[in-house]
């Protein structure tokens, strides 16, 4: 249960970071907002409700509870989270440029992630032990990429070459590191 | 039932390590990251914003990460702690794994649709796993099967494979029934029941005389001085009666689990019980799709073997059979005949018709506890009535047989009539 409780956390947390300043991104920005804040909620229930067992089939019940059921088999069926994770990317970027604001946007929202997995699964923390060496470098990478997009920009063209250094720099370390 | 749960050592050699081929896939964490990688990337792209990059290196470095080499094939160890036992027991479930390499593994139990999990599921993600799950339905069934998750260092890839527990012989749990009565005549061979003649019992039946030969223990002192002569204590002999219990199965009605036939076989199970424990012989007559009968035994191995007979029989249990008249192998002369059905066929009151007419003394456990569901119209409520008053017609035609009918829920303590009313009324229409 406490992982889930870390997913509720990081969620909240995500959505509230991706989110501030309110009111800075209009509309679109209240409406990725909502989609967000639905699917995040969703899919602590489809969390909560995984070990639950499920009733089958479903001929001999009543129209509601077939509706019920089929309710729950969508809600038990659907990707949540990466709906989630694309929404607050959406939000993130309705934002004007805030290099190290989405620096660690980036870092809650793939703690989100590996949390939901987590609860998912249910493998103890200390199984993930294997993963230290690349969530560091993971990191180290987060802010390279916040480090090369805080460059200021030269000229027009400059955002496409700013792109292209910081995927090659994540690249380039990604290749480099005995991983 | 000291008998039951015992370990399972019926598949020590049968059931070894079992090989599993591996089918590994991309698991769903790493799709998650992957839709992430590729929001990231496409908002970099499209918006020209170099910061978002930064959302998508995380994903991509642990979807890049190399994976070592995965195991193809694993040896998978399934033993239950039990082969047989009650309904309502637990039963522990062993998982073993081995050959998985640095691969994390979890198990977890499905159980089917005759069990139910209470450790469902182990998250420790070693190759051992101790699972344990409850019997809920009885049968000679497969309890459940066993899921094994494997995943590689970084979760990128996951692999399931599924392997079946082990059969498990699930008996239905005898009804609570304590009190052995003497419903039939009593046969010439020594038992627990307090016969009406004399003998060497334990239950005191009366004074009389000393005669020559008498044994001097047994003279009572006070009767003696009071009558001046000497006087004896007599005892009443201790004699054995055969039972034939008969399950009617021509109709299952209710839940599975708390059907007719499953009140029927715990109700039988609990009479045979005491009575085996009684020192009388208990044999049991099936009707259902066939008729089938086990011939009255003795002891605790003639229980097991009722049991057995029972989870041979479960399957394809029907009416359609001519029961009205029940072999005599299956009857031996003078045995007393306990009947559990949910009379609900005038074939089985034909049946009972016919046992009376041979003399046997009969005594009937109404197990319905079913009725028809709530009556919505007029008709409806009409066909309950016809309903009612044909079973309230049934009932009457079996007491005018001289067979006494007991109601029971499948849940209370079985209570059979008494003793003497028993007898006499057997006795009166025989």
């Amino acid at each position: 249960m406490r992982y889930v409780l870390a997913v509720a956390l990081l969620g909240a947390a995500g959505g509230a970071w991706a989110a501030v300043p309110i009111g800075g991104t209009g509309e679109p920005g209240v409406l990725l907002l909502l989609l967000a804040a639905a699917c995040i909620f969703a899919g602590l229930l489809r969390l909560i409700r995984k070990d639950v067992p499920q009733r089958d089939p479903y001929t001999y019940l009543g129209t509601l509870a077939q509706l019920g059921h089929r309710a729950n088999d969508v809600l038990m069926g659907v990707s949540w989270e990466t709906g989630a994770a694309i929404a607050l990317v959406g939000l993130e970027a309705l934002h004007p440029s805030r290099p190290w604001h989405t620096g660690i946007f980036a870092v809650l929202v793939t703690c989100y992630l590996l949390a939901v997995h987590q609860a998912g699964s249910a493998v103890p923390a200390a199984a993930l032990r294997g993963q230290g060496r690349i969530m560091v470098t993971s990191l180290a990478l987060v802010i390279v990429a916040t480090g090369v997009a805080m460059v200021p920009s030269a000229g027009a063209e400059s955002g496409w070459l700013e792109i292209l250094a910081a995927l090659a720099a994540v690249t380039a370390g990604g290749l480099a590191l005995p991983l | 039932m000291a008998q039951v749960g015992q370990p399972a050592t019926r598949w020590g050699a049968a059931n070894g390590p079992l090989q599993r081929k591996l089918d590994w896939t991309v698991s769903t964490h790493a799709r998650r990251l992957f839709d992430l990688a590729l929001a990231g990337l496409a908002v970099a792209l499209v918006l020209r914003r170099p910061e978002f990059v930064a959302v998508s290196a995380p994903a991509l470095v642990l979807l890049g990460a190399r994976p070592r080499a995965k195991p193809q094939t694993v040896l998978v160890s399934i033993r239950p702690s039990a082969a047989r036992v009650y309904e309502g027991e637990q039963i522990g479930i062993e998982v073993v794994v081995s050959g998985q390499g640095d691969c994390d593994v979890e198990q977890v139990l499905h159980p089917s649709e005759g069990a139910q999990a209470v450790q469902g599921a182990d998250r420790a993600a070693t190759s051992r796993a101790n699972l344990a799950l409850e019997m809920t339905l009885w049968g000679r069934q497969r309890p459940g099967v066993v899921e094994l998750v494997l995943w590689d260092r970084c979760r990128v890839y996951e692999c399931h494979t599924f392997v079946p527990v082990p059969e498990v012989d699930c008996y239905p749990l005898p009804a609570r029934h304590r009190s052995a009565v003497v419903l039939g005549p009593l046969a010439s061979r020594a038992g627990d029941h307090a016969a009406r003649s004399a003998g060497e019992g334990a239950e005191f039946a009366g004074v009389r005389e000393y005669v020559s030969g008498d044994r001097q223990r047994s003279i009572n002192w006070a009767a003696t001085t009071r009558r001046g002569r000497l006087q004896v204590n007599t005892f009443a002999a201790e004699r054995s009666e055969d039972l034939v219990l008969i399950v009617d199965a021509t109709s299952d009605v209710g839940e599975p689990g708390s059907s007719t036939v499953d009140h029927a076989l715990r109700g039988a199970l609990g009479v045979a019980r005491t009575y085996l424990d009684a020192r009388d012989r208990v044999g049991m007559v099936f009707l259902g799709e066939r008729t089938r009968w086990l011939a009255p035994g003795l002891g605790d191995r003639q229980f097991f073997r009722l049991l057995d007979a029972i989870l041979a029989g479960r399957a394809g249990w029907s009416s359609g059979n001519d029961i009205a008249r029940l072999p005599r192998a299956a009857l031996p002369p003078g045995a007393a005949v306990i009947a559990f059905s949910p009379m609900l066929g005038p074939k089985f009151v034909e049946m009972l018709r016919d046992l009376r007419q041979r003399s046997f003394s009969v005594v009937v456990v109404d197990v319905l506890d079913v009725g028809p569901t709530r009556a919505r119209d007029k008709l409806d409520r009409l066909a309950e009535r016809i309903w009612r008053l044909e079973r309230q017609a049934l009932m009457f035609s079996v007491r005018e047989l001289g067979i006494s009918v007991v109601r029971w829920d499948g849940k209370g303590v079985l209570t059979l009539p008494e003793q003497r009313r028993a007898r006499q009324a057997a006795a009166s229409r025989r």
